[in-house]
């Protein structure tokens, strides 16, 4: 039995003009989890979620899928296994929602260049991702028409609609509104226990503990505490990456959060 | 859309069909179609009536035209997707102004004044240029980190073609300056069958390429990003269709100069109907395009402005007819 986990070893990646971004970086996701990573800006989330999805060539250290180098996958390979919803999404063109989620459906059909339909399975599939996000009332209607929210939403679904064994999201939950925000961790929570393996970024740390089966805490490109939420929350690296600048509560007594300092 | 794509593309192929039947009966002397086409097709040449004949110089120009058209259409579709900017045209890449420094070069090169244009020389050295001017765009593109770097390189290349253009009319006999004016304008006007011979196989091959990667232009219409973690080969997608979409529009310009707005506005007036999927949107903005410029030609050739008995320009009807059209546009969505 190949191994169901997806890793980062001993990661370096540099941008160019930006320079190292990570250093050294060792992650393993396994099917079943899921990890919110988090971290203040600048301190690697997304270029580590980016690497992972295979769309960073790393200037040291491997990514691992089941373990086997991420770069010997062919593209569309990778794009079946690996679904990734980078941090902004900008069309070019004002594409309807549903016609925004049918992309992502395509991956999973290993369709031809010439078959130029989604059949039914594919249009079950794109019905599937948008219910699953709650975007079936405005699937017809144009991504401008739509709140930041409900675009974020339908951008999910277009990842969900890939059908992929391993979801990368970066930043997920940005725009949500509070019962948007706990439907979709509810939401992924639930594709984990599937069997998925989702590692996504996330701000709002009481949101991410309260779903999360692990949190990895990113500063500085290196991950410095990676465990169950309550350690992490309690944790000393946390409130040196935060400068501190929140109190430790306990709601309900052994539920750790976190609330800003004024 | 769900389901309609069918309907739609019939649709366009059934415009395309009525232009291409309608195109040869228009035009400033009036013929008798069933006449016409009988000599046409059965009757020996030497046995023609009027009618006959003036069908059989209308024919090619109304089949070449509607090539064009279609050529000038589906780069522009693509150009739009690849440039990700709705208002890239065939040209934005300096295809016409290098296409038209070309064509100016020959004819100076060849040293006659008034000489005959369009000639084979003209066309050749037109689509050299124009080639190389869009390898150049594509070489500077890939050195650039910019994710713009396309279009950049595209409007310098233009202007420095535009420059040169500029400098051979400076140099140029003022009797040639007539000339190198109606080429500018672009028209249709050809002459037997070989200029769309010589189209033909730029057409099917470009067209093909380009309908091959209509997924992965799909994703690129989306998000960048996304298409390269949903597994398109971003760079490699953008290089050749850039350079299929830009040949296109070359091996048009060679022949006809810069015939304007189709391939800018037929993509717009189409994606309403077919949505932003490339295997439809590609074709139906061939056929569409195709369509508007038989229709386009047949105006240029019938409407003899203040008695003058020389027919308009047709990139000037494609314009008069295309800005209003682009404005309207504007009022309505986003495109």
């Amino acid at each position: 039995m190949v191994p169901m986990t997806l890793s980062a070893r001993a990661l370096a990646v540099a941008w160019p003009t930006v320079g190292e971004v990570l250093h050294g970086v060792s992650l393993e996701l396994a099917a079943g989890e899921l990890c919110v990573l988090v971290g203040p800006n600048g301190a690697g989330k997304s270029t580590l979620l980016r690497a992972l999805a295979g769309l960073a060539t790393p200037s040291g250290g491997q990514v691992l899928l089941d373990g086997a180098p991420l770069a010997g996958f062919g593209l569309a390979e990778r794009a079946r296994r690996i679904g990734f919803l980078p941090q902004e999404v900008n069309p070019a063109f004002n594409f309807r929602a549903e016609e925004a989620v049918a992309l992502g459906a395509r991956v999973a059909l290993r369709a031809r260049w010439h078959e130029t339909g989604l059949g039914a399975q594919g249009r079950a599939a794109v019905d599937r991702a948008l219910g699953a996000v709650d975007a079936l009332p405005f699937a017809t209607r144009r991504l401008d028409e739509l709140s930041g929210g409900e675009r974020r939403r339908v951008l999910i679904a277009g990842v969900l609609a890939q059908e992929p064994r391993w979801l990368l999201l970066d930043e997920p939950a940005a725009m949500l509104d509070l019962h948007h925000q706990t439907a979709l961790f509810r939401l992924l929570r639930a594709l984990a226990a599937d069997g998925l393996g989702v590692l996504c970024s996330a701000h709002d740390l009481n949101l991410a503990s309260r779903f999360a089966t692990r949190m990895a805490l990113i500063d500085h490109g290196v991950i410095t505490i990676d465990g169950p939420p309550e350690q992490v929350l309690r944790s000393p690296e946390l409130a040196r990456a935060f400068d501190s600048q929140f109190r430790l509560v306990e709601d309900p007594p052994g539920a750790p959060a976190v609330l800003p300092r004024a | 859309m769900r389901g309609g794509a069918r309907t739609v593309t019939a649709a366009f192929i059934a415009l395309a069909l009525l232009a291409l039947a309608i195109g040869p009966f228009v035009g400033a002397e009036s013929i008798d179609p069933s006449l016409a086409w009988r000599e046409y097709l059965n009757a020996p040449r030497g046995a023609w009536s009027p009618d006959a004949r003036i069908l059989a110089l209308r024919v090619p120009r109304v089949l070449f035209g509607f090539a064009c058209g279609a050529a000038l259409a589906l780069s522009g579709a693509a150009m739009q997707t690849l440039l990700r900017n709705p208002l890239a045209s065939p040209y934005t890449l300096g295809v016409s102004s290098a296409g038209s420094f070309g064509a100016f070069l020959a004819a100076a090169l060849a040293g006659g004044s008034a000489l005959a244009w369009a000639g084979t020389l003209e066309r050749v050295s037109a689509l050299i240029c124009a080639l190389l001017a869009t390898l150049c765009v594509l070489a500077f593109a890939r050195r650039s980190t910019r994710s713009d770097g396309l279009i950049l390189a595209g409007i310098a290349l233009s202007f420095l073609f535009g420059a040169g253009v500029v400098i051979l009319r400076h140099l140029a006999d003022p009797l040639d300056l007539a000339l190198m004016d109606r080429w500018m304008l672009g028209a249709v006007d050809v002459i037997g069958f070989s200029p769309l011979f010589e189209l033909l196989p730029w057409i099917l091959v470009a067209g093909f390429m380009l309908l091959r990667r209509a997924p992965a232009l799909d994703q690129l219409a989306f998000d960048e990003e996304l298409a390269a973690a949903r597994g398109v080969p971003v760079q490699r997608v953008r290089r050749e269709s850039t350079l299929a979409a830009a040949a296109l529009a070359a091996a048009v310009v060679a022949v006809t100069g810069p015939v304007g707005f189709v391939g800018l506005l037929v993509p717009h007036a189409v994606r309403p109907f077919t949505g932003m999927r490339h295997a439809v949107l590609l074709p139906c903005s061939a056929l569409a395009g195709g369509a508007l410029l038989v229709g386009a030609d047949a105006i240029a050739r019938t409407v003899q402005l203040l008695g003058r008995g020389s027919e308009l320009p047709v990139g000037a009807v494609t314009a008069v007819l295309g800005a209003p059209f682009l404005l309207l546009l504007l009022l309505r969505r986003r495109p």
